[in-house]
Formats: structure tokens, sequence, C-alpha cells
């Protein structure tokens, strides 16, 4: 639980929400309320993406991308997969590995892993297995999905310290968290 | 008499010389990139992931479960088993019929004699880190890394001895700087140690890895040995590198866009 309150702190509540957030501090976890202290009108910090989030579960191949993270790799046949952490997966071509050529973005929202199986690709959307079809690596088909089996991403907390941006209830569960600027955030972690 | 026997020998010798180049040119596969003949095998991930497919299951680890689905229906597949494997589970890797297991504090080795249903088979502790794996027949290699997420304040390559799969038993160790993901092709194992290089070492002795040559220049995470190519992971992107000659490796390219 955490303080919503939005309004400026005045001496008297001061005292009353600092008990409050430490208390909940204390029983749940390390996340705090930012006490009325003065929080940092910008400041870059994790936001939570929401299941609700119609893009949550937007699966589809896009044109070559510019790789930013290099993330993590994957081989099969003349394919080289290499995962844009939290957006995608890269598409190369190495039947001449002097020089890969680029050919598509697999958009997959929260993808951290993959693995190939003839033309079928595994990997997760957030926490849920999705099977997708790359025999045209251009045009993509999510061919299977099984929510919410894992929990390698969401979760109550962001990925890392420092302020974030609260956790509205009403939204429901989280799905992931990104990086981006946050305007009074008003958790910290 | 003689001389009709003769040439039947060798004609039946011809023969059998004719034979075996069929049986020899269908099984080999000769493209440097490929591992097999059919469409419907799994490819190769590096030992930073946390999914594989063996054994027509594919396996699946979070922060602390190890999922099993079964690929008999590869469209739709199906989970089979979850096992509770520790905390900070990081990675896995597979060898025949076992899976190697990363964490935080432990490498994990599981039997999938039975594919739908591993089971532990032993567990090697060590000091808090993060810790990739690859491994064989009879030896494992371990990275382990200090650091923020990590924790700890060990630096080092550890190698196992797999004899008795039940009790890994650390046989050496090897500091390194700021190690990550591992390679690991016949007799050579490739390390990747951040800013401080790719580190190739000679695993002729298995549990003596003799260091060859270091490649620098770049901040390596993680690499793939495939067929002549060494395919690494590095800060922004990929470098390609030909493995023919381990000692002497060349760089093919490198993709950071």
């Amino acid at each position: 639980m955490r303080s919503r309150n939005k309004t400026a702190a005045y001496p008297a509540n001061k005292k009353m929400k600092a008990i409050y957030c430490l208390v909940a501090a204390t029983g749940l976890s390390l996340a705090a309320c930012t006490r009325g202290e003065e929080t940092p009108e910008k400041v870059i910090g994790y936001a939570p993406i929401y299941q609700s989030d119609p893009q949550v579960q937007s699966i589809k191949s896009i044109g070559p991308q510019p790789l930013a993270s290099g993330g993590k790799i994957y081989v099969t046949g003349q394919d080289l997969f290499q995962v844009e952490t939290g957006k995608g997966i890269h598409v190369f071509d190495i039947q001449h590995p002097e020089q890969p050529v680029k050919k598509a973005f697999l958009q997959i929202p929260g993808a951290q892993e993959l693995s190939v199986k003839g033309n079928l690709l595994y990997s997760n959307n957030y926490n849920d297995l999705v099977v997708i079809d790359i025999t045209d690596v251009q045009h993509i088909r999510l061919i299977s999905r099984i929510a919410g089996v894992f929990h390698l991403s969401g979760g109550s907390y962001p990925p890392d310290q420092g302020y974030f941006e609260c956790i509205d209830p009403e939204k429901g569960p989280v799905a992931g968290w990104e990086k981006k600027m946050l305007y009074s955030p008003k958790c910290r972690y | 008499m003689q001389i009709l026997t003769a040439m039947r020998k060798i004609c039946s010798l011809g023969i059998a010389a004719c034979g075996m180049l069929l049986l020899l040119t269908g099984l080999c596969s000769c493209s440097k990139d490929r591992d097999a003949l059919t469409e419907d095998t799994a490819g190769t991930g590096g030992s930073l992931a946390r999914f594989t497919i063996a054994l027509n299951h594919l396996y699946a680890v979070d922060h602390q479960l190890l999922y099993t689905f079964s690929l008999a229906d590869a469209r739709n597949p199906v989970k089979v088993f979850t096992n509770e494997v520790g905390f900070d589970v990081e990675t896995i890797y597979t060898w025949k019929d076992k899976l190697f297991i990363g964490s935080g504090t432990a490498m994990y080795v599981y039997s999938i004699a039975d594919p739908g249903r591993p089971s532990l088979l032993g567990t090697a502790l060590h000091t808090r880190a993060c810790d990739p794996v690859v491994a064989n027949d009879s030896v494992a290699y371990v990275t382990v890394r200090s650091g923020s997420n990590c924790g700890g304040n060990v630096n080092a390559l550890y190698v196992y001895d797999l004899k008795d799969v039940l009790q890994p038993r650390q046989a050496n160790v090897i500091n390194l700087q700021n190690p990550y993901g591992l390679g690991l092709k016949d007799s050579t194992l490739y390390v990747c140690d951040a800013a401080y290089g790719l580190k190739v070492f000679r695993i002729s002795e298995a549990y003596y890895p003799l260091l060859v040559s270091t490649v620098t220049g770049e901040t390596f995470y993680d690499c793939i040995p495939y067929g002549n190519l060494l395919i690494c992971m590095i800060e922004g992107g990929m470098a390609l590198y030909d493995i023919s000659d381990p000692a002497h490796i060349k760089l093919e390219a490198k993709i950071r866009e």
C-alpha cells in the first residue's frame, strides 16, 4: 500500500504519511513512498506495462530495425537471431558469414528468450509462451500461446532500484516494466 | 578358375567400397552450417539462454522453476512438468540426456533420460555469483562473476569433474576478470570475459584449460560455436569469427546496426 496523495505535504500530514509509509515498507517490501519529500519533476525510471494494454500482445514482423541492446543470440540453419531485449528479435541471413544480411524484425513485446525447431520459433511475450511460424520471416503468424506460464517479467517491483511510477491496481496485472521519463514519480525502490 | 575367383573377390571389394562411399556421402551433411538433414531439428542458443530444446521438449527456466513442455505437437506445446530448482536461476544448457542449470548459488545437473520429467542428479554449490554452464560427458565449465545483480566478489572459470555426476567435484579454478558466457567445441573452450576479451582455451586435458589466445577490442558476453563459425554476442551487436584454426581465429564480420 502506498500513499497516493498527490497534494503537497502539509506539516500535519507529513508525519502520518511517514509512519504509514514506514509500516508499508517494513511490512512487505523495500519499495517506499517518497514520503512527501521533494520528488524530482523529471527523472528516468521504470513505469509498469499493464497486461490489459492492447500493444502488449501485438506480435508481427516489421522491416529491419537498428540494433540497440545486443541481446541473446541463437542460430539455426542459415538464420541468426539476436534478441532486442523487451522488444523482439532481429533476424539475419548468414549464408555468407562475411556479409550478414538483416532480413526482418519480429516485434514480440517483452521478448527475452527464443528457441527454434523447424519453422517454429518459441519465445516469451512477457510471461506468455508464444509459438510463431517463421516460414516467411516477413509475414510471421502467431500459432499458439500459453498465457502466464512464466515468472520472467512484471511483478510488483521494477528491475532496478530508483524512482518508479506506482502500480495502479485498477489497471490489472503488470506484464513488464519499461524505462522512460517519469514526471514526479511517487514511488521508489 | 583362380583368376575368376580373384576377379569375384575384387568385384566384391569394389562393391563394398562403393557402398561405403555412398553411405558416407549420404550421412555427411557437408555444409558447414547445417547439423542435420531434416528441417525439424532445433537450433542452438548461447550459454546465457533460459530456453532450450532437446529430446522433442522445450525446457525453460525463470528465476526459480524449470518448466518442461512437450513438443509432440510442436505447434501446440503442452506443459508436462515443473521442477522447483532453487533461487536466482539464470541459465540452462543441454548435453545428451542431461540439463545443466546455472543459478546465483549453484550449478544443478538434471537427468532428462525421461524427457518429460527432469530429475535432479547432482548439485555443485559455489559462492554467490551469476553462472552460465557448458558441459559434456565428463566435465562442466562454469563462469562465476561478481557484480551488483550477482553479488559476491569472485570472477573465475570453475571446472567440474562429472565422472560421478551425483557429486560434481570442483577440479580447477582459473581466475578471470568479468566473465559471462562460454562456448564449447571439441577441444576448445571459448570464454567471454567482457571488456577483457574473448579467451580461447585448449581443453585437450579437460580439467586443465590452457589459454592459447585472447581477442580484444570488443566486450564479449556470449558465443556459440557453429561449425567453423563462432557467433559472439558483443556490446551493441554481434561478431562472427572463423574458428577453423582455434589458435588463430579470424574476424568474418561485425554487426552493430
